[in-house]
């Protein structure tokens, strides 16, 4: 039995798309000292995460075997992307820029 | 020839939804456009926002006490109430044959190798690291207080060691801005494959190097 098989693989790929964004505008809204941009995200960022995540929503009707694990992986990465140097920079005094800027 | 299914054809589009996504997500953290990714152009890229814009630069003195000898009013730039020189009229290295397409003054610095390096350096660093330069960046600008700890790194003393460490405050590591700034590469051998390497960019490299007998890793516009 695979692990994805009591999955609703709808509501992973939503979640996923929540966490995703929410993390790129976090990071981008924070304020300079704390490692954050200190504004919004480039619209590139933006209109590339719904790109994304729009195909991934196609391709869970057709392969949700794929589109969810997939759609995790996004979102788990996201996180860890923006998450580690933030939490570098709160625990341990460190100075990351969180996330790269947008050129 | 049999016609494709509902499924093939939301697989498809699926599969270019999420590929224009990457690619869009790839173009805005790179700061690359989709002909320079689909040129291959994924390299540093110069960042002409200058995030560095005053780390307390020396200013170019030709030691005729004018404090810019022939430069005129022109060629130079005050950021923060301090003034520099642009970089040289009629750049050579602006053009857009060395691929960074940065024209004009050349302000700011590009992170190479977790290191930030003045833009006039930095474009010919990564010029020659397309060009098969194998050798990494140690040191960039530094502030007042990075090069006092540099320096007591190098001979104990905070306040500059003769031939291998300038005394904080005017060492060309603090400049970001042509002539002022410089870099240290990992070892003599890469120094001197980078300037090899060098002698071919587009039009003429003004990194020097060998000026320092006792500091054969760095590199500046004078070598100093």
């Amino acid at each position: 039995m695979a692990i994805t098989d009591n999955w609703n693989t709808e509501a992973v790929i939503l979640t996923s798309a929540i966490v995703t964004t929410g993390s790129t505008f976090g990071a981008s809204v924070l304020p300079e000292s704390v490692g954050g941009q200190g504004g919004l995200p480039h619209p590139r960022l933006i209109f590339g995460t719904a790109f994304t995540f729009i195909g991934l929503s196609i391709l869970g009707q057709f392969a949700p075997e794929v589109a969810g694990p997939l759609a995790l992986a996004i979102a788990v990465t996201a996180m860890t992307y923006y998450g580690m140097p933030l939490l570098d920079n709160a625990f341990n005094g460190a100075k990351n820029p969180v996330g790269r800027k947008p050129q | 020839m049999a016609r494709p299914t509902n499924g093939t054809i939301g697989v498809a589009a699926a599969l270019t939804s999420m590929t224009v996504g990457g690619l869009l997500i790839y173009s805005a953290l790179k700061g690359k456009s989709f002909a320079q990714i689909f040129a291959g152009d994924t390299g540093e890229t110069l960042d002409p926002a200058a995030t560095i814009p005053d780390t307390g630069a020396v200013l170019f003195d030709d030691g005729s006490g004018t404090g810019g000898g022939t430069v005129g009013p022109d060629d130079k730039v005050t950021i923060n109430g301090r003034t520099y020189l642009r970089g040289l009229s009629g750049d050579s290295n602006a053009s857009p044959s060395d691929g960074s397409g940065l024209p004009g003054v050349q302000l700011g610095t590009t992170i190479i190798d977790g290191h930030p390096v003045a833009n006039w350096i930095a474009r010919e660093v990564l010029w020659a690291r397309r060009n098969g330069w194998s050798g990494t960046v140690t040191s960039g600008v530094r502030s007042v207080a990075e090069q006092r700890q540099a320096c007591i790194n190098v001979c104990g003393n905070p306040n500059g060691c003769p031939g291998t460490c300038a005394k904080p405050g005017s060492s060309n590591h603090q400049g970001i801005l042509y002539p002022t700034g410089a870099i240290d590469v990992g070892s003599e051998d890469q120094a001197r494959q980078l300037i090899l390497i060098l002698r071919s960019y587009p039009g003429v490299s003004r990194l020097r190097w060998g000026a320092l007998p006792n500091d054969r890793v760095h590199l500046s516009a004078t070598g100093r």
